[in-house]
């Protein structure tokens, strides 16, 4: 690859990643609801994106890129700690400064939590708030479109429910 | 898709649109961070192979005299509560009558000493080690990523954790871990399964967090032997509901062991919703299950002095950053602020 090809992938990523760090921060909050946490996986998720940069070049929507990206470091952080996050970050969400993820929000993600699998909270957020749409979703995760429709349907049927409670 | 559905979720998840922003790293060292990696190795690198060097150096001449303990003795943190500092593991005195001691300068999470306190069990994000708590900085890897929990079988020769929903043990020079009890595959990866895994004082019985399932009943405490039979649950989520009058999903995990091995401290936490939490005995026979001490402690860990006569606690009041001390009983309390940066990890010295 030449200089200036990288240089421009480069700031491509780069470019990027600054037009889309508060949403993949708030995505990142919303699914290990641990701001500190959350702040190394932006930071994971960041490395790994300028260390794929390359990748950046055959990538159509680098946006929903990233988000995969961010979405892969969230489901294997849960994967990774769940238990240990679970019992000791519950308590030390109770310390005054700062909050985990301030209420209002934190009892959207407890009710998440609740309800959905990682896998389907990730879908749900990134759906939802984020706005990205099943093509997106689909091309970030392996699957089909149809699929993430479908997945995409049942987990809001589930959650509308608990939401309608 | 049902429209009114699709609604009335987005509607729902509008407040994580307000989630205030997280930071990163300034953006010249993001940029750096691959070239920090690749230096950082090299001088690691380097920094290995003169000390390589000088301990040859040493080896071979006659007139160096022996290597008596470059950073003292086990016993210098007898007694002393080892935390995470802000340059490595550090174990200070609880009365402040002897200054701090680093056990080791890499960075870690205490969890427990060896009977004797000549190792220490630490977790990293990349594993578990056991450590030389001398000061000498010897270290083996013995698990992977992906544990929380642990302990020193007495005789300190190998470590019983919990790790892939499973609990395992491992010889502290490493080598394959053999498991002793495993949870399905299914609880493992879509539930915590067996967690914990904390051996008694009196090396007979391992006590291991249970979560099976999604039912709130799904979470319980169970004890085996140390070869993994007998096992039989010691406190049940309807006991802890009855006793507490918690509803819903709880956390429910084991703290620490009595220094006698007689009964066990507990901790009940409501996932959801509120900041109670419970603090409870049992005996080892869960026959007498009851609240410790007074109702304000909520702990995020605990740790029994080898000695037999008090606990410590972290997380009680973290906006205090203290470890408080208390006896046996739970009556009696005092706070102590450990040096460094405050972490809900610690551990107690022989």
């Amino acid at each position: 690859m030449s200089v200036s090809a990288e240089s421009d992938l480069t700031g491509r990523v780069e470019a990027a990643f600054l037009a889309n760090e508060r949403q993949l921060g708030r995505f990142l909050v919303a699914m290990v609801r641990d701001r500190a946490l959350a702040e190394d996986l932006l930071q994971e998720t960041f490395v790994a994106a300028f260390n794929a940069r390359g990748k950046a070049a055959s990538v159509e929507n680098v946006d929903a890129w990233l988000f995969g990206i961010a979405r892969h470091r969230a489901l294997a952080s849960l994967r990774r700690t769940r238990r240990m996050r679970r019992a000791v970050g519950r308590l030390w969400e109770r310390r005054d400064d700062p909050p985990a993820a301030p209420d209002p929000a934190g009892e959207v993600i407890d009710v998440l939590d609740r309800v959905l699998s990682p896998d389907d909270r990730s879908l749900v957020v990134l759906r939802y708030v984020h706005d990205l749409d099943s093509t997106e979703l689909a091309a970030l995760t392996g699957r089909s479109a149809v699929a993430i429709r479908k997945r995409l349907e049942r987990a809001c049927a589930r959650l509308a429910r608990e939401i309608e409670r | 898709m049902s429209s009114r559905d699709e609604q009335t979720v987005r509607a729902f998840l509008a407040p994580l649109r307000t989630i205030p922003p997280v930071t990163r790293r300034p953006r010249e060292l993001q940029r750096r961070v691959p070239q920090l990696v690749a230096l950082a190795a090299i001088a690691v690198g380097a920094f290995a192979l003169l000390a390589l060097v000088a301990l040859l150096a040493a080896h071979r001449s006659p007139s160096t005299p022996p290597p008596t303990h470059p950073a003292g003795h086990p016993a210098r943190t007898s007694g002393m509560i080892a935390v995470s500092g802000e340059h490595g593991v550090i174990a200070f005195d609880p009365a402040h009558r002897r200054p701090p001691v680093t056990i080791t300068s890499q960075p870690g999470s205490p969890l427990a000493f060896s009977a004797d306190g000549t190792n220490l069990l630490v977790v990293r994000t990349d594993g578990l080690y056991v450590i030389s708590a001398d000061g000498i900085e010897r270290e083996t890897k013995v698990a992977a990523a992906g544990t929380a929990g642990g302990s020193f079988t007495p005789d300190g020769a190998a470590v019983i954790y919990g790790a892939k929903g499973s609990i395992w043990r491992v010889a502290i020079s490493g080598g394959p871990a053999t498991t002793i009890a495993w949870s399905s595959k299914y609880a493992a990866k879509t539930f915590p399964g067996f967690t914990g895994g904390q051996l008694s004082p009196d090396g007979t019985t391992i006590v291991y967090d249970r979560a099976t399932g999604i039912h709130p009943s799904d979470q319980s405490i169970w004890l085996m032997d140390t070869n993994g039979r007998n096992r039989r649950p010691l406190v049940s989520y309807q006991q802890v509901a009855a006793l507490t009058g918690f509803t819903g999903q709880l956390d429910i995990f084991a703290l620490a062991w009595y220094p006698d091995s007689s009964r066990l401290l507990v901790i009940a936490a409501p996932m959801l919703h509120g900041p109670d939490c419970a603090v409870l005995s049992v005996s080892r026979d869960g026959s007498d299950l009851r609240r410790f001490g007074p109702t304000d402690i909520c702990p995020a860990r605990a740790a029994a002095e080898p000695g037999g006569s008090h606990f410590a606690f972290t997380g009680l009041d973290p906006r205090h950053d203290t470890i408080t001390i208390t006896t046996l009983d739970g009556q009696t309390t005092e706070n102590v602020k450990p040096p460094g940066a405050y972490e809900p990890f610690f551990t107690w010295a022989p």
